[in-house]
């Protein structure tokens, strides 16, 4: 309300007019609210819905007295009964009347009243008036939980299930699904098929970025049996390709979760001699997305030479001389998390230190190996070392119940998931992921029980949830941001035969843009991965917009690709309306009124610049920059400028692109 | 039929824009983009109002931006090489590349410094991983710190221009606390067109109207989401405002149709010119320099495009009386091998680097490679100069917390880049 107000006026009038229009609401608002809700005199309140101000009083303002506000309305609160009892300025200012009370005593109540009515309403203007909502609560309605969704699947429903398992759907994929009902969509969904075919076409990127048939394909790039024989980038590209062709999709948006959330490594640790392990990495991220088995998944990484032994220094973590990086992070961001759902220490320091002496005896070893060609190349394989590992018996968990003697790290695995909290902690990032932001503790403990009866495999617990109540409820649809990756996998999900503009090729910049857009799989930020909140952030608004629109708005590369907008976006289109309902719907994002108008005119109208040759002199008149003509949006194929209806339709699509609406899932 | 409702939208826009800009600088806290803070305002440990301008040379440069005279070099860089009758003098054992001739000028005033085998460990010769290093000013233990070196030293300045990006958004200017913004030129502000200008003008003023009449955020995050999207567009305003600004006229103008390097170079000559944004990181950016074939002429041709840029910027700082306060620094992700088969150069590691400014004591800072060097293999593996140990002394010199930007340990010496 406030923000439409500010709106409507010019100019350095702005300020003070809006200020004053902003006072008159909350004066009314405040009327209103003592009318609906101020209470009686001594009327119990709840401490919560007291707020407290200062005000200065007396010659010189040197006194303060404090001054309760219970509705924006001033007064005083005492206790009574155990109970909060608020009491109005006017109302003591009534009763000290009728008990003929000293003039003294009026005159400080009405002067409490005078100035505790500008004071409480001053207390309750909002800080943030484009964001009126104030931070959700934690809910345990039904609505939030696990229970089994009950309501209609429709396209909206459906729209959310493949939006936050599966980086979205095609439409076609929608409507089938609406077909199938809920049950049988999960079913679908969550059942691994067969992506053998795309193997040659990875293999082929991940050698040097190409594809055969690019144009910069180099088909002797890369020297049979050399395992370090492959592009890095290359190894990203192969798995955009992945996730873009693969019919696996919710297993891919798996492999991105533990990818991002479980521990995030970067192949950048990995040096040249050890570069196979990028690709040993990658494989452990598929395996453990195709099971789902979550304990075999973090023994994997026990194993594993990038993310272990590199990026989280298990090579340097000899016995004699611990680095403790690698147990840390094996217990607060791969298990169970630094502290339980009160805020209590999971574990000591001591325990820390035990636990990497545990995991100490890796070391890194140059061995000399021959390629196809008979060359040698130096690899860099991991060992173990009885000589570097720590001798002894050593305890985790020491004085909880949990603790443990332990001597290896297989025995730190099998007693760190002996521990309730790698089930709660999963379970929290889970419902953070897939949810929403604002799980209770109840619903944590509710579905890490869950985890723990299906021993951490994370299929049928990723189906529960899938059918849950608490995936569709209201106070869940758009509460999630969206990462780079949901924005541009779902962005092809919508459109997959588009082509994303890029001088090299449509797959290059795919990945370009997600780059932009500060995501780029295999570089993580940290091990803790990538923060969408941070990404949906100020830094990377230009980004997202100019991502849409370079995406949909250079015409030479959707000529170069030939990729024809007309039968892929416009064929079908009946009416500018109907343009806009059709993407709103399948982007899915809600229109107002007013924000339906502006795309139907950004349809029907042509922006004429007054400086320019086509000047329409009355519509300039006044210094106007600008005026719009109308000329109707005709999608037809007669239309002897059937171009510019193209044109149209890419715009309406960027625009919604652009809207905060498209940033939430 | 016409109609101005357009307009009448635009302008209730900007209002809503710049008015609610107002409005909310006075409940939000510094490090956003509303957080506008007037001239003075500055810390009081800055005695002067440094800049530090850092100018990529995207693609990885080769070693002939600053030609070696060694015999040695020479033989192993036949065609693509320069000799001392063709490179500018600048040391006796290396000249200044011939196409740089606004760096000469620098030189001969004395506020050119030139170092040698700049790199890190353990060289990686990818360009996007390479660039990351750079990027992130961390070489091990890369998980413990997250975003760009710049970033990090923008957030300990907290003005909402503080940091700026005439070259887009990358990881050097990512990070959680008061980035650098990126607006790629003062002409678009960041904005890229879409399909022709007129068409492109209406998207935006679509856009606009409907962030206007969005419903009201159905929940928290959604809030933030948008309240992040009005911000930015309000602060836009305020920098164009900012920037209103006429340039002095200089010796070397840019030309008429100016490239888009040199476009950035105007645009962080506005800057320079607009104080009271307290802009004190600029980041630029000129592709070209994977030269993996016809090195001689691509690289003439991306320097002297380079060198006519920086030569205003240079002339223009100095007609503002800002050329005390400038730093302008050239990185590159990489170095490049000795020739190839197909007279360019491939991926390689340790490279020269110029610094600039009215306060840089010139002359060549690390000794150029030795023969033996040269000989040892096809690239300068070895570093001898960090990268991080350049940009280190920068910082500490504009006083900021040099440490907290360089987190991570690497051995260090004085380079005694100022007087």
């Amino acid at each position: 309300m406030v923000t439409r107000f500010v709106s409507r006026n010019l100019g350095l009038k702005c300020l003070a007019i809006s200020l004053i229009l902003f006072s008159t609401a909350e004066t009314n608002s405040v009327h209103a609210a003592a009318r609906r809700g101020a209470p009686r005199a001594g009327t119990v309140v709840d401490p919560a819905s007291v707020t407290q101000v200062t005000v200065e009083i007396g010659a010189g303002k040197k006194k303060t007295q404090v001054i309760s506000c219970v509705n924006s309305v001033p007064g005083f609160v005492k206790p009574s009964k155990g109970a909060q009892k608020f009491t109005s300025y006017a109302q003591q200012l009534k009763t000290l009347k009728k008990q003929s009370a000293s003039a003294a005593q009026i005159g400080l109540a009405r002067t409490l009243a005078k100035l505790g009515k500008t004071a409480c309403k001053e207390s309750s203007v909002p800080s943030t008036p484009m964001n009126p909502n104030p931070e959700q609560p934690p809910s345990n309605t039904p609505a939030l939980s696990l229970a089994r969704y009950t309501g209609p699947f429709t396209e909206n429903e459906a729209r959310i299930l493949f939006g936050r398992f599966a980086f979205g759907a095609s439409e076609a994929r929608i409507q089938e699904a609406v077909a199938d009902g809920l049950d049988t969509t999960i079913t679908k969904l969550t059942t691994y098929q067969s992506d053998d075919a795309l193997t040659g076409a990875i293999l082929d990127i991940e050698c040097d970025t190409y594809l055969a048939g690019d144009k910069n394909n180099n088909p002797t790039a890369c020297t049979a049996n050399n395992m370090n024989s492959f592009s890095r980038d290359g190894m990203r590209l192969g798995l955009n390709y992945r996730i873009l062709n693969s019919p696996n999709r919710y297993f891919n948006k798996l492999l991105t979760f533990l990818h991002d959330e479980r521990l995030a490594t970067g192949s950048s640790a990995a040096r040249d001699e050890e570069k196979y392990a990028v690709r040993d990495h990658m494989g452990l991220l598929l395996r453990a997305a195709a099971s789902g088995d979550y304990m075999q998944y973090m023994r994997d990484w026990n194993d594993d030479l990038l993310g272990h032994l590199r990026w989280l220094d298990g090579a340097s973590n000899k016995g004699t001389s611990p680095n403790e990086n690698y147990a840390r992070e094996f217990w607060e961001l791969g298990t169970v998390g630094p502290t339980d759902l009160d805020g209590n220490p999971v574990y000591t320091d001591v325990d820390l230190a035990q636990s990497a002496l545990a995991f100490s005896g890796w070391t890194l070893v140059r061995v000399e190996e021959r390629d196809g060609l008979g060359a040698v190349y130096n690899r860099i394989v991991k060992a173990f070392s009885t000589a570097l590992h720590a001798p002894g018996v050593f305890t985790i968990f020491a004085g909880t119940p949990y603790a443990a003697q332990v001597t290896n790290q297989e025995e730190v695995l099998q007693a760190t998931f002996r521990h309730p909290r790698v089930a709660e902690h999963l379970a929290e990032d889970i419902w953070k992921e897939f949810v929403n932001p604002f799980p209770t503790k109840e619903k944590i403990r509710e579905l890490a029980q869950l985890i723990r009866d299906n021993n951490y495999k994370l299929h049928p617990v990723m189906r529960k949830v899938m059918g849950s109540n608490a995936v569709y409820a209201a106070e869940s649809r758009k509460s999630l941001v969206k990462h780079p990756m949901d924005l541009m996998f779902g962005f092809m999900a919508q459109f997959p035969e588009f082509k994303v503009p890029h001088w090299n090729t449509p797959l290059h910049g795919f990945d370009y843009n997600m780059s932009r857009l500060g995501q780029r799989l295999l570089s993580p930020p940290t091990v803790f991965g990538w923060d969408e909140k941070r990404l949906a952030g100020e830094a990377f608004v230009l980004d997202w917009r100019n991502v849409a629109v370079e995406m949909l708005g250079q015409w030479n590369f959707n000529k170069d690709y030939q990729y024809d907008v007309k039968a892929q976006m416009v064929n079908g289109v009946t009416s500018s309306l109907d343009a806009i309902q059709k993407y709103a719907k399948r982007l899915n994002v809600e229109l107002t009124n007013e924000q339906v108008a502006q795309l139907d005119q950004f349809m029907n109208f042509q922006y004429r610049v007054c400086k320019d040759w086509r000047l329409n002199e009355d519509e300039c008149k006044g210094g106007a920059p600008f005026y719009l003509e109308r000329e109707a949006f005709d999608a037809s194929p007669l239309n002897k400028n059937a171009w510019t209806s193209d044109y149209k339709v890419l715009g309406v699509i960027a625009a919604l692109m652009m809207m905060p609406d498209y940033r939430m899932k | 039929m016409t109609t101005n409702f357009a307009r009448r939208k635009l302008l209730k826009n900007a209002s809503a824009l710049t008015c609610g800009g107002l409005l909310h600088s006075a409940f939000r806290p510094v490090n956003n983009w509303f957080a506008w803070a007037g001239p003075g305002s500055e810390r009081a440990a800055f005695s002067s109002n440094p800049v530090l301008i850092v100018i990529n040379m995207a693609g990885g440069a080769s070693y002939n931006v600053a030609p070696l005279f060694d015999g040695t070099y020479r033989d192993k860089n036949k065609v693509v090489s320069y000799g001392p009758e063709q490179a500018l003098a600048f040391a006796a054992d290396q000249g200044i590349h011939p196409s740089l001739t606004g760096f000469k000028t620098v030189a001969d005033m004395g506020n050119l410094a030139l170092l040698n085998l700049v790199g890190y460990p353990n060289p990686n010769r990818s360009h996007d991983e390479s660039t990351d290093i750079w990027f992130r000013g961390v070489r091990q233990g890369m998980n413990s710190v997250s975003g760009g070196w710049a970033a990090r030293m923008t957030g300990q300045l907290g003005q909402m221009f503080s940091g700026i990006s005439l070259a887009g958004s990358n990881l050097l200017i990512q990070g959680d606390v008061n980035p650098p913004r990126a607006i790629q030129s003062l002409d678009s502000l960041g904005e890229a067109n879409f399909l022709g200008s007129d068409i492109g003008a209406l998207l935006r003023l679509t856009r606009d109207n409907m962030m206007v009449a969005h419903r009201p955020p159905p929940n928290s995050e959604f809030g933030n989401v948008k309240s992040q999207m009005d911000q930015v567009q309000a602060s836009l305003a305020l920098l164009k405002q900012q920037t209103n600004v006429t340039l002095p006229t200089v010796a070397n103008p840019l030309p008429q149709n100016m490239s888009g390097f040199q476009r950035a170079c105007r645009d962080a000559a506005t800057l320079l010119a607009a104080p009271a944004l307290q802009t004190k990181f600029i980041y630029m950016e000129r592709g070209g320099f994977d030269t993996h074939s016809d090195e001689r002429a691509r690289l003439a041709g991306n320097l002297t495009d380079m060198n006519a840029g920086i030569t205003y910027l240079v002339q223009v700082a100095q007609a503002l009386g800002r050329w005390n306060d400038v730093m302008i620094v050239t990185m590159s992700e990489f170095c490049r091998t000795f020739e190839n088969g197909s007279r360019g150069t491939d991926h390689g590691h340790a490279a020269p680097m110029y610094i600039m400014g009215g306060r840089v004591a010139g002359g060549q800072k690390s000794p150029a490679p030795t023969p033996q060097q040269t000989a040892e293999r096809d690239f300068y593996r070895d570093h001898s100069v960090d990268f991080r140990q350049v940009f280190y002394e920068i910082v500490k010199s504009m006083g900021l917390n040099a440490d907290a930007i360089f987190p991570e340990k690497f051995s260090f010496t004085s380079l005694n880049l100022f007087n």
